[in-house]
This record gives C-alpha cells, sequence and structure tokens, in this order.
C-alpha cells in the first residue's frame, strides 16, 4: 500500500498542523499545484489565511467526503450537523474554502446561509450578516413601499 | 458569544443574493444602503436574470377570453414552481400609471377605488425577452404600449409610436446584446411603409422609411409579429412574410440571440448579416444554426426548419 504512506502536512497561520492522506489532498487545486511544484510529502504546505479552528472542520468535512462507502444518506446527515456553527464559523470555513478553490464546500455554505434568511424578517438577515441599518425609519418606509408586493 | 461578522465581504453577499428569488430580493433591499445599490446594479440585474434563467416562470396570457371590447383587460397567469396567481395590469386614470394587481384582489371591491376600475386593457402581449414582455392595446381608440417585468411587477408605459391609423400593429420586442438595451420594433403600411423603434435606454421612438420598395430584390414584406419566445438562453421569433435587406435596415443575430433590429446604415452599427440560402439577406427570420432553434419563416428556410416547440408565443 504505497499511497497510505503518502501523508501531506498542511500547517495553518497558528502553527497548528494537520496530515492529510495525499489522495485526499490533492483534490484540491491548490493543494495540487503546490504538489506538482515541489515534491513535498516531507514538506509542509503552509496555510497563511486559515486558522487552526476553521481547518480543524474543513478537514473534517472532507475526511467525511472522500470516505469510501460513505452512502448518500450518511453524507446528507453529516452534512446537517456539520453546518450548525454560528453565522461568523460559517462564513470562516467560507473564506477557507474559496482560499482553498474547494466548490463543493463554498456551494454547501452558500446554500446553508440561504436557508438561514429565505422567508426571515428583515431584522434577521442584518443579524445573520452583522449589518448595522443605515435606513432612517422614512427613508426604510419608502424603500418598502417602492415593492410592498414583496413583503405580504 | 458575540456573532457579529464583521466586514462580511461583499462577493459572498453577492453570490448569497445571486440565488436568491426575486421576491426575497426586492424585499432585501430594506436591509442597508449598500445592498440596495447593489441590488439595483445593472451588473447585478444581468447576472441575477443568467442565473436563474433556466427555469423561468411561465406566463399565460389569455387575451381571448371575453369580448371585443377594446376596454377588456385580459388576466394573464404567473406560475412559479412555488405558486400560481393570476395578475391583472391596470391603468389607473388619477395616478396615470400601470400597476399589476393580483386578480383575487381586483375582484374584491375595496381598496380600489372607481377609477381605478375604470381601466382599460392591455389586449396583447408579446415576450418573454429577457424577463420583459411587451404589452399593447387601445385605450379610447389610442394604442398604447408599456413593458411588464412580472417578476418584480412592474409596467413601464412608453409613448405611443404614431397616431395609429392600422388597426393591427405589428410589434416585435428584442434586446440589444451590446447594449442590454430593449428594443421595440413597429410597422407601419399605411399611409406609407415605415418602421419605428424604440429603445428603452433613450425612452423615445425613431421612424425610419423603408424605402426602394420597389426594387426587385428589396421586398419588404413583414406582415405580421406573433411574438417572441425564450427558452434556455435561446430567442424564437415567429413572424410571417419576410424582409429582405434593402441597404437601410440590418437584421442582427448573435449566438443566443435572435431579434428583429432595424438599423439605419447612416446611424447605426451593425453586427453581422444574414445570409439566407438563396444568397440573399434578410433583415428578419434569422436562424442561428449552432444552437438547434429557429424561426417559423417558411419562406426563407424551407426544409431547414428543425422541430421547435414555440413555448410562450402567441398566435392570434
Amino acid at each position: 500500500m504505497m499511497s497510505l504512506g503518502k501523508l501531506i502536512t498542511l500547517k495553518t497561520n497558528d502553527n497548528e498542523e494537520f496530515k492529510l492522506d495525499k489522495t485526499v489532498a490533492v483534490k484540491l487545486e491548490i493543494i495540487k499545484n503546490i504538489v506538482q511544484d515541489v515534491d513535498c510529502t516531507s514538506n509542509v504546505i503552509p496555510l497563511p489565511n486559515i486558522d487552526g479552528k476553521t481547518m480543524t472542520k474543513v478537514v473534517k468535512y472532507w475526511k467525511k467526503h472522500s470516505e469510501e462507502g460513505v452512502t448518500e444518506v450518511q453524507l446528507k446527515n453529516f452534512d446537517q450537523d456539520f453546518l450548525k456553527m454560528s453565522h461568523s464559523e460559517l462564513h470562516d470555513v467560507h473564506l477557507a474554502a474559496k482560499y482553498l478553490d474547494d466548490n463543493q464546500l463554498k456551494e454547501v455554505i452558500i446554500q446553508e446561509f440561504l436557508d438561514r434568511i429565505k422567508g426571515k424578517p428583515i431584522e434577521e438577515i442584518r443579524e445573520v450578516f452583522g449589518i448595522v441599518n443605515d435606513y432612517t425609519p422614512e427613508e426604510e418606509e419608502e424603500v418598502r413601499r417602492e415593492n410592498a408586493w414583496a413583503f405580504e | 458569544m458575540d456573532d457579529y461578522v464583521a466586514n462580511f465581504p461583499e462577493d459572498i453577499v453577492n453570490e448569497i443574493l445571486l440565488r436568491c428569488p426575486v421576491k426575497s430580493m426586492l424585499r432585501f433591499k430594506c436591509v442597508c444602503k449598500n445592498w440596495y445599490v447593489l441590488i439595483k446594479t445593472p451588473d447585478f440585474v444581468q447576472q441575477h436574470l443568467k442565473k436563474n434563467c433556466r427555469s423561468p416562470n411561465h406566463l399565460i396570457y389569455d387575451y381571448d377570453n371575453g369580448d371585443d371590447d377594446d376596454d377588456y383587460c385580459g388576466p394573464m397567469t404567473l406560475i412559479s414552481e412555488e405558486n400560481s396567481q393570476t395578475f391583472l395590469a391596470v391603468y389607473s386614470c388619477r395616478r396615470d400609471s400601470w400597476r399589476v394587481f393580483k386578480i383575487e384582489d381586483f375582484d374584491k371591491p375595496p381598496p380600489f377605488d372607481k377609477e381605478v376600475r375604470r381601466t382599460y386593457g392591455m389586449k396583447y402581449l408579446i415576450g418573454y425577452v429577457d424577463g420583459l414582455f411587451l404589452m399593447y392595446g387601445n385605450m379610447n381608440s389610442v394604442l398604447s404600449c408599456a413593458l411588464l417585468n412580472p417578476a418584480t411587477r412592474v409596467v413601464r408605459r412608453f409613448p405611443d409610436p404614431l397616431p395609429m391609423i392600422d388597426q393591427y400593429p405589428y410589434f416585435g420586442l428584442g434586446i440589444d446584446p451590446l447594449t442590454n438595451d430593449f428594443k421595440v420594433v413597429n410597422f407601419f403600411h399605411f399611409p406609407c411603409d415605415l418602421a419605428a423603434v424604440y429603445s428603452c435606454r433613450r425612452d423615445s421612438w425613431r421612424i425610419f422609411k423603408i424605402e426602394d420598395i420597389h426594387k426587385p430584390l428589396s421586398v419588404v414584406d413583414v406582415k405580421r409579429t406573433y411574438g417572441n419566445a425564450y427558452l434556455n438562453g435561446n430567442y424564437y421569433k415567429r413572424t410571417y412574410g419576410n424582409a429582405y435587406l434593402n441597404g437601410n435596415y440590418y437584421g442582427l443575430l448573435t449566438r443566443n440571440h435572435i431579434s428583429t433590429f432595424f438599423y439605419s446604415t447612416s446611424g447605426e452599427k451593425c453586427l453581422k448579416r444574414l445570409k439566407g440560402q438563396d444568397g440573399r439577406e434578410y433583415a428578419d427570420g434569422a436562424i442561428d444554426y449552432d444552437v438547434s432553434c429557429a424561426l417559423s419563416n417558411p419562406y426563407n428556410y424551407g426544409g431547414e426548419t428543425p422541430p421547435s416547440p414555440y413555448p410562450c408565443s402567441h398566435n392570434p
């Protein structure tokens, strides 16, 4: 089993190290490129934009999704559980997924954000995105009137 | 714990909003000024349209329902995945503006006053082109036109083309892919042959005289525009008769856009000329062979017209 020994180490900006099977890691464009550039099975790949807490989540996601024989249902349940995090944590994972160019994870998170704001009152949406309302009550009323039917 | 995302970057907001249905987006204009500006940006609107155009809402317009009364306003049914609703496009004399109502609301006595009830119907509907429909009809025996966006329920009326003598005007609706400007073309055959082109951006009509009509190879014979249809990024246009290029007018075609546009040689640029099989150039009845869609122009493309469903077309 040659591949078993091939581990890649990813190092976050707070010096946490993650050892990953190469077959998992090279699914990601950015890692693949680095691995191709240098034969770095012994080297460490630095991830200057990601902290350990976030990377733990990302790695957990990757491991589950590259498990052999995992069923659709299992993955669905896993995702549901995985996405149970605060808005800001979710946002951090999105940034990490973006940096790592992991489209699947990015898509999952965007969808989760969508679900979180779907049909919610404006006030809650501001909460999700940490937005301070910069309308005066009159201005807000005016914007509301522009498309009153959408609030029905 | 403070769950406050400071400086939520715009690109993720952008990506999330692009996936929202129109109705939610209109609501989200209320969130903050940044969002308001973003949602109104033409670029954003275009992206949103592109992302969501694969499953368009269907709008069924029933203009045969009822008598020939000019004031009759046919109901339109907007069918989306979640619900189906019937709308009326209503002209309010008092406000001098168009509004779109749900038909259930309209049937209730309040809150619509008598004045709103004295409405006039847009009997004809052409579209769908990038989310817009062209509505027109006679109001007090004067032709009236408006653009309808069923997603936002906005009706924008535009000036009447010309004092209408023609009982049955021949309209076409298209979008100029270079400028994203909606254009409406109207043909007049009496007292002389004219083509009027309305540009949404300029909010005005330009009249082109169809000249050289008696020259042998420049027959302009656009009998009727039945309507445009839009499906999976392709436009379908139904015409009866055809128009040959005569130096003054060009048809415009790009990969995914088939429209009827007319340009004067002196003024605007022509993108592409079309050659018919007989070597003549056509200003109407264009076909993009690459994307296997076709036009029902039996005169021009004998045998070459692949089967095509013509969704949303309105054949009088």
